[in-house]
């Protein structure tokens, strides 16, 4: 299993098109990622991100794959241990378009140590009933 | 970072087999306790529940503690905790960003 992934699917009416502009201009970025996006959307392009908890991200462009997919690992200003990659992929859909994200951890770093064995009990139950 | 010096991929190959999930279940649950004792509810031999122990150990998920003969083993699940706290905080910031993204870019299709 590699890393920890989260990953989320989203149907739109607009054409692949203006998706792929929603998801790699950094004006269209700054309605929806966060509060202020700056992003130089190419190969080695790097950017910043001003999120809504405050938190500053800077990114390092991966991989683009020009009007298909756009790949980037970010991590907080403050804590550049944290990062992770995230890939969105825009697809031709039934009339519209679909955009998938995953966001990818190889890595997760202690927040304070809070935790309780409540949940760790009912995590390991889930992990019980589907395959890991 | 390679994947062989990942942590999490240790953690999760650790958690992958349904007998560590379960021996780590106790130990969370009913405390520090021996291969020996785990080993009478289950259909398999001492040296096998000590070599699941031994996987749990390197994930960082147990500890064991040596008292005289007697090896006990503590869960340590705090690595596992920290997985599953990144899982619910970045999930939920994905669910308000592609919220505000679906405003931005029209109604969804029905």
């Amino acid at each position: 299993m590699p890393g920890l992934t989260i990953r989320r699917t989203l149907d739109l009416d607009c054409s692949p098109t203006d998706l792929w502009r929603l998801v790699t201009d950094p004006h269209s970025l700054s309605g929806w990622l966060g509060r202020e996006v700056e992003i130089d959307a190419r190969s080695g392009g790097q950017g910043r991100v001003l999120d809504d908890d405050g938190i500053i991200r800077l990114l390092v462009v991966d991989e683009v794959v020009p009007g298909e997919r756009l790949s980037f690992t970010w991590w907080p200003q403050a804590d550049d241990a944290a990062a992770s990659e995230v890939t969105f992929t825009v697809q031709e859909a039934d009339e519209g378009s679909r955009l998938v994200v995953t966001e990818t951890a190889s890595a997760v770093v202690a927040d304070g140590g809070s935790w309780d064995t409540r949940l760790i009990s009912l995590w390991l139950a889930v992990c019980s009933q589907v395959t890991v | 970072m390679t994947v062989a010096d990942d942590p999490l991929n240790t953690l999760f190959d650790a958690l992958a087999d349904p007998t560590r999930r379960g021996l780590l279940q106790r130990l969370v649950q009913d405390g520090p306790d021996t291969a020996s004792h785990l080993a009478v509810d289950l259909p398999v031999t001492r040296q096998a529940v000590v070599k699941h122990l031994q996987s749990l150990v390197e994930a960082g998920l147990a500890t064991p503690e040596r008292n005289g003969r007697e090896v006990r083993y503590r869960a340590t699940p705090e690595p596992l905790a920290q997985a599953v706290g990144w899982l619910l905080a970045a999930g939920a910031r994905w669910d308000e960003r592609l919220a505000r993204l679906e405003r931005l870019a029209g109604s969804r299709r029905p």
